[in-house]
């Protein structure tokens, strides 16, 4: 409780202080994982994701409080795993964005390397962007992220663990580059191995070249189900 | 209600989130209150300069106590019965600090058993009396015979790559084996 508030008020602060000058987004953003595994190696997962603007303030909208959807995305991916904590996946995502619908692939590898007391998950990720009316868009990305139960050193059915994470987005667009950095903060309650909810806040901020000017400060609620699927 | 409202409100419950779950632990953080008497005086014993941290366990319906700390630049684990009777003392190893012999002994006895295999985790697994195990921490040249309790990644071509918790004896003997079940990483992944 205390981690979380601490966190979410310096993460809120840090934002409304650092963006004094600069673009700044705010809103909610729930997202769903549903995971199949489909044999003993093969898994599936599919996701929705969507990002509900309640403040912005940038050239056309100045400190304005009012609702908008900013985008939704529906993506799905085909998992194997190499090891027990080294996998593979490709993926699919469909944007819904006002207008400006797009397509995405995706490739990504992820490991784990477990600690004494804390695990630490690696996602090196590339994908491609396309849509109709912009030109595409490459990104190379890489996320260490980790979960630190908090009652005993192994997490329980029913505990709560401290979730951090930090995303280093490299984009190259029509031969420009930028940088996109987003860190997340929050906990999540494991109710069993099938279910787990997360409270994050997820903070980013880009482009870097030449400096940041935009920031966005999103509430996440985040919640992953395991299905039993079709292996034994 | 304006979008204002609806992002505080949004705020508060999540720094509500914390108190609406159930608790149902397996392992617990205890204070020393509620430890028995016997294993309190055991650590008392040992002259510890580090702080300790007690944790109840529950493994299929026996509950033991746990006391972990930091002596010697080595983590140990130090386990014990509801009535603070010692179990036994773990203590964490890297593989190099390994002897030769040991590392041939127990590498030849998991690849009885895996193709390949990767390792997670070494501790060294004591039992004994209460002064061969409080020797044990308070001399450092101290030792007895004892076995190791390992944690890896195993390749078998039946069941492909697993997470294993092994038991085996200095000869490389596997005691005990059990299948560990890694915690689901989709948050970490997607």
């Amino acid at each position: 409780m205390r981690l979380l508030l601490i966190s979410g008020f310096l993460l809120i602060s840090c934002t409304f202080v650092s963006a004094q000058n600069d673009r700044l987004y705010a809103g909610i953003f729930p997202e769903l994982g549903v995971n199949v595994p489909l044999s003993s190696k093969l898994k599936f997962t599919a996701k929705i994701e969507s990002q509900n603007g309640l403040f912005r303030n940038d050239a056309t909208h100045n400190k304005d409080w009012s609702y908008y959807h900013n985008q939704t995305d529906l993506q799905s991916f085909l998992e194997f795993k190499l090891t027990t904590r080294i996998k593979t996946a490709i993926g699919y995502q469909y944007r819904i964005e006002d207008g400006d619908n797009s397509h995405r692939s995706i490739q990504q590898l992820t490991w784990l390397n477990q600690f004494r007391i804390f695990r630490l998950g690696s996602r090196l990720r590339a994908d491609q962007k396309f849509s109709p009316s912009i030109s595409p868009e490459y990104r190379l990305r890489y996320r260490a992220s980790t979960d630190i139960p908090l009652q005993g050193d192994k997490l329980d059915d029913g505990e709560k663990y401290f979730l951090l994470s930090n995303e280093v987005i490299y984009a190259l667009q029509e031969g420009e580059s930028s940088i996109e950095n987003r860190v997340v903060v929050g906990m999540g309650h494991f109710f069993n191995r099938t279910k787990k909810l997360e409270l994050s806040f997820d903070y980013r901020t880009d482009p870097y070249f030449p400096d940041i000017d935009r920031h966005r400060l999103w509430c996440k609620i985040s919640f992953y189900w395991n299905l039993k699927g079709f292996t034994k | 209600m304006s979008s204002k409202k609806v992002f505080f409100l949004i705020l508060i419950f999540f720094f509500q989130f914390s108190s609406f779950a159930q608790k149902i632990e397996e392992e617990s953080r205890v204070s020393e209150d509620v430890v028995p008497e016997k294993a309190l005086t055991f650590v008392s014993e040992l002259g510890l300069k580090n702080k300790t941290k007690w944790y109840k366990e529950r493994t299929s319906g026996r509950d033991s106590y746990e006391c972990k700390f930091k002596a010697n630049s080595k983590f140990y684990s130090v386990e014990f019965d509801t009535l603070g009777v010692i179990e036994d003392i773990e203590v964490l190893v890297k593989k190099r600090k390994l002897t030769q012999e040991e590392l041939r002994s127990l590498e030849s006895g998991i690849l009885k058993e895996f193709e390949k295999f990767k390792w997670v985790k070494i501790q060294r697994q004591f039992k004994g009396t209460n002064s061969e195990l409080n020797k044990l921490i308070t001399d450092t040249n101290e030792t007895i015979p004892h076995n190791f309790e390992v944690e890896l990644e195993g390749k078998s071509s039946e069941d492909g790559w697993k997470m294993y918790e092994l038991l085996l004896s200095p000869n490389g003997e596997i005691l005990m084996k059990r299948e560990i079940q890694l915690r689901p990483t989709d948050n970490l992944n997607y």
